[in-house]
């Protein structure tokens, strides 16, 4: 059930990120809001379902960017499981640990994604100065957004179910 | 890290990323979207209305606020106008009243067979027991004690008391105030006194008995007793009544002038008229 809910979740981000923050730029970027739900989901449930929960939610995005398939899959898997092996090495009370995380995961994020459009679609030399407009500040607009998500989410993934 | 080397999960992990890239070197070059991929992008279009319904409605809020200080200041400036220019106006329609007025006046003027002076009417009393009226015209102007004061439509009263640059009219109204008076119609003579009741009303006292008087008769000035010049209107009889004992009768006579709107009137500086006065324009509807 919270993988459905994940992956509503991520499109209801995805849709967010294209009106909503499209009228909250920072520095002309919008918010990775996939990206922090994938990386608070790992930081709470682990690498397996990081894993898959990234994998849809980057292929979601990857359908609704409309180009090529697979790039955000790629790198929202490989981060959701990175980040979900230390899933029982963090202290997961903590909101900073989200911070942490999403800090590594945006330049992480950003650089498989720039390399992938650099292999596959002949990204011009000029790629370099668009990752570079693009990543800092993404990281300072997701590390700002993570500890609001993380908070939710963990709230409902730790809750106990309610006995009657 | 023994998660890491997991040997299944990382078979795993490693199909998934082949997977990954076979589908982005697959996906590169192709000309048209995925039926699939079609929906899912047409599914995305009803919630992304609802949000860019919010977000413009929360964009206009937002422009609201701050258009608000700007309005403000809009608003200040153009009600600062608005009373520039409704007091312009007042200033205007005062003008041309008062030029109508002044029109009507100089008319009259013209035809009176008195010789009048005008004058603007600055103050009326300073209180409850008298009816006066201040003009802005006095000795220095030729105003002198007993002067009789009218106006286009009638009779307004005498000057009562006079400095160099005022003076002071005591109107018919005042319950000191007596005017030998004669009804146009039946030729009948009689005093017109003021009541000084709020109603503005006179009465013409000590009319013979068997007077024909009636309601709507003219009462002008007879110019006996030498105050008050012949042949100015002084009003109409709205009401006859019989004095007590019955020996003579009364009637109610409302003026031609109305006081409390007064704003300028004519001191009559002699007192011999060539041929009586008669009511202009107006006096039908005192």
């Amino acid at each position: 059930m919270r993988f459905i809910i994940m992956f509503f979740l991520s499109f209801l981000g995805l849709t967010l990120q294209s009106t909503f923050f499209a009228h909250l730029r920072f520095f002309g970027v919008v918010p990775d809001l996939v990206l922090i739900l994938v990386v608070c989901f790992s930081l709470l449930k682990g690498a397996a379902e990081g894993a898959a929960v990234g994998f849809f939610s980057g292929l979601l995005e990857d359908i609704l960017t409309g180009r090529m398939l697979g790039i955000n899959a790629l790198s929202k898997m490989l981060i959701g499981y990175l980040v979900g092996l230390t899933e029982e090495k963090v202290f997961k009370e903590n909101p900073w640990v989200s911070v942490a995380a999403l800090f590594v995961a945006t330049i992480f994020d950003n650089l498989i994604v720039f390399l992938c459009y650099k292999f596959f679609s002949a990204l011009p030399n000029s790629g370099i100065v668009a990752f570079n407009r693009v990543l800092w500040p993404a990281l300072v607009y997701n590390v700002f957004l993570a500890p609001l998500v993380y908070l939710r989410l963990y709230s409902w993934l730790t809750s106990k179910p309610k006995h009657y | 890290m023994s998660q890491f080397f997991n040997p299944r999960r990382l078979v795993i992990l490693v199909i998934l990323v082949l997977l990954a890239l076979a589908v982005v070197g697959i996906t590169k070059n192709r000309a048209e979207l995925s039926s699939l991929e079609k929906i899912v992008i047409d599914s995305t279009a009803p919630i992304q209305r609802v949000w860019t319904g919010i977000t413009n409605s929360l964009a206009k809020g937002w422009q609201g606020i701050a258009e608000i200080r700007q309005l403000k200041q809009q608003r200040d400036e153009l009600a600062k106008m608005v009373r520039e220019l409704r007091n312009e106006n007042r200033q205007f329609t005062e003008t041309r009243l008062e030029n109508e007025r002044l029109k009507r006046m100089l008319g009259f003027q013209e035809k009176s067979p008195y010789q009048t002076l005008p004058a603007r009417v600055i103050g009326r009393s300073v209180n409850n027991w008298f009816s006066f009226l201040t003009i802005d015209q006095g000795v220095n102007a030729g105003v002198r004690k007993g002067m009789t004061v009218i106006t286009v439509n009638g009779l307004v009263g005498q000057i009562n008391a006079v400095s160099n640059n005022t003076a002071q009219v005591l109107m018919i109204l005042d319950q000191s105030s007596a005017v030998s008076g004669l009804i146009q119609e039946s030729r009948e003579n009689g005093i017109v006194e003021g009541t000084s009741k709020p109603d503005g009303t006179l009465i013409m006292q000590r009319l013979p008995r068997d007077a024909k008087v009636k309601k709507g008769d003219h009462v002008f000035s007879s110019g006996l007793g030498g105050i008050f010049p012949k042949g100015i209107f002084i009003g109409r009889v709205a009401k006859v009544e019989r004095e007590t004992y019955d020996i003579s009768k009364k009637a109610v006579v409302i003026p031609a002038e109305n006081f409390n709107t007064l704003e300028e009137v004519l001191v009559i500086t002699n007192n011999t008229p060539v041929k009586p006065l008669t009511p202009v324009e107006g006096d039908e509807n005192q």
